[in-house]
């Protein structure tokens, strides 16, 4: 019997197809399936957001995703698909969008917090800020979890 | 020997450079190299310390002795999402 891949992800400077990653998880033994999309937003606090710009270390981005991936498959029954834009963003583009499906909702809910929290923890991927008084890395220190 | 170090985000910023080789003698390790590439840009992070660094893809302790071809990555926190 071929095993069945459970995971996918990509790295793109393509606006992201939620539906690409949506037909990767669903089966027809899935009962459940669960689209996160993390959108760019206007505002940081006070500050009004123009655009922002995504850099990563792609080959140890995509190597940090699958490992999101294999933790999840180790921990849930499900399916996750996980894509990542770079490049230039401007407000209401997508950055991130996952999928998981499962048999049941709560897995594929568990699965889904689970990948966007590690993802913001371990994958070597950087957003700058630009808005109207200048721009600014956004770096989180205690979010960063290498380790 | 001579180890192949990358920069990526506020660090490419601050140094002003995407890669570069550094000179180490061997039996260094990552804590040194990092001493090293602080000495030659002061300004890329007050405590270096807490500059979190991967060897050949994989994030590593600064006590962790670097091998001849060893690629190095600076990774600022990260920001994905």
């Amino acid at each position: 019997m071929p095993s069945i891949k459970k995971y996918f992800v990509r790295i793109s400077e393509q606006p992201l197809n939620p539906t690409e990653a949506m037909d990767f998880v669903d089966s027809n033994s899935n009962g459940a399936s669960t689209l996160f999309r993390g959108v760019t937003r206007d505002h940081t606090q006070d500050r009004k957001v123009l655009f922002l710009e995504y850099e990563c270390y792609e080959t140890m981005a995509i190597t940090k995703l699958e490992q999101v991936c294999k933790e999840i498959v180790a921990q849930w029954n499900v399916k996750v698909a996980i894509l990542h834009r770079i490049g230039k963003l401007y407000v209401g583009e997508v950055s991130l969008v996952v999928a998981i499906g499962s048999p049941h909702r709560k897995d594929s809910f568990n699965a889904c917090q689970y990948s966007v929290d590690r993802i913001k923890q371990i994958v070597p991927i950087w957003k700058k800020e630009y808005f109207t008084e200048g721009s600014i890395w956004i770096e989180d220190e205690s979010g960063f979890r290498p380790f | 020997m001579e180890i192949k170090v990358l920069f990526f985000a506020s660090y490419r910023e601050k140094t002003g450079i995407k890669s570069d080789y550094f000179e180490i003698n061997p039996g260094a390790t990552l804590g040194d190299l990092i001493q090293i590439i602080s000495r030659r840009f002061p300004n890329i992070k007050t405590d270096t310390s807490k500059i979190v660094a991967a060897i050949n893809e994989e994030f590593c302790g600064h006590n962790t002795v670097l091998e001849p071809e060893n690629i190095v990555a600076l990774i600022p926190p990260v920001s994905g999402g």
